[in-house]
């Protein structure tokens, strides 16, 4: 991902297994030492003011926390840590919010809490019928997931607890991740396509195959 | 680097390693649409079933979409992959994983306002 300060954080096999940092016009990477004891660390998005990083792990199952990259240890500060799965957290470009996929209810929808100092407060439901890929508008007020197809929003009201209106849809795309919104207002977004499978072949003895290829 | 019995790769080690040099089993299999991964499964008799891939496939695509729904190819890569793309926090670059001019998986960057990616990183890893 990328850092306010035009560096890109990344994981990556370097005679170790960890987290780097590259600045994005390249040159030379830099190990980040991070708190041992979460692992498959994944960063997911940071503050504009580059202090917090919001991070998942596969500790119980996969958890979210915040990270204070201006701290001297980088230690997660664990935010959801449930038996379920929690992931994606992704702040408000205020700020003031962060969305995560949950799936406490049986199925992933978006959540989200608010945000202050290191802390998140009691996360809600924000999707109503499943949710994925948070990501937030420019001005912090509006919250974007997906739901099968559809791109849906959320208009969010700055609010001590949360509040927000009911989701709507906003696009329907197919085969089509969005994940973020570029300066000039449009989504950004990747295309996968493909015919459906149709059909499924099955191998049978192919151990054996294995073994006179080797030979 | 070679890797060796007690070489640790995030939260696993390796007890010992069998030496063998991979062989190619198939080609053409699908993948899946959000992460890019080869979609195949082993039964418990030891049957391999997979997805074969589309003929008519088409390169997975960065695009800009506009309010209306109308979408501008940006770039093009095959290995393109929704889990592992980045924006940056002031929406003009994207940051995202392939394999282009490379055997190996290298962080690329793609510039929406001046319309150019680079390779970031060039080191096997």
């Amino acid at each position: 991902m990328i850092l306010p300060d035009a560096r890109v954080l990344f994981a990556a096999w370097r005679g170790v297994w960890g987290m780097y940092c590259v600045p994005l016009c390249g040159g030379k990477e830099e190990m980040l030492q991070f708190e041992k004891g979460a692992p498959n660390l994944q960063a997911w998005s940071v503050l504009p003011d580059g202090r917090w990083l919001a991070v998942s792990a596969d500790r119980t199952l996969s958890d979210i926390g915040v990270i204070d990259l201006n701290a001297s240890s980088h230690l997660v500060n664990w935010l959801a840590n449930s038996r379920f799965t929690e992931r994606r957290a992704t702040f408000s470009l205020m700020g003031r919010d962060i969305a995560f996929e949950f799936d406490q209810l049986g199925r992933t929808d978006v959540w989200m809490m608010n945000f202050s100092d290191g802390r998140g407060l009691t996360p809600v439901p924000v999707s109503r019928e499943g949710g994925l890929d948070p990501f937030w508008s420019r001005d912090g007020r509006t919250l974007y997931y997906t739901a099968g197809t559809k791109l849906m929003a959320a208009d969010i009201e700055v609010a001590e607890p949360v509040r927000f209106g009911s989701p709507h849809g906003v696009l329907d795309l197919q085969s089509t991740h969005v994940f973020g919104i570029g300066p000039d207002g449009r989504f950004i977004a990747i295309k996968r396509e493909r015919a459906p499978v149709t059909r499924l072949e099955i191998i049978l003895n192919w151990a054996d195959e294995i073994r006179q290829r080797i030979k | 680097m070679a890797l060796s019995a007690g070489t640790r790769i995030g939260p696993y080690e390796i007890v010992g390693a069998i030496g063998a040099r991979p062989v190619s089993l198939l080609q053409g299999v699908a993948t899946d649409l959000r992460y890019g991964t080869p979609m195949f499964d082993l039964s418990p008799s030891g049957a391999l079933v997979y997805a074969p891939q589309a003929a008519e496939a088409v390169l997975p695509a960065l695009q800009s979409i506009d309010r209306s729904g109308k979408a501008e190819t940006l770039i093009e890569d095959r290995h393109f992959d929704a889990e592992q793309t980045r924006l940056s926090p002031d929406g003009r670059y994207v940051v995202y994983q392939s394999v282009a001019n490379s055997r190996d998986l290298d962080l690329w960057t793609y510039d929406t306002a001046a319309r150019s990616r680079s390779r970031l990183t060039n080191i096997p890893g």
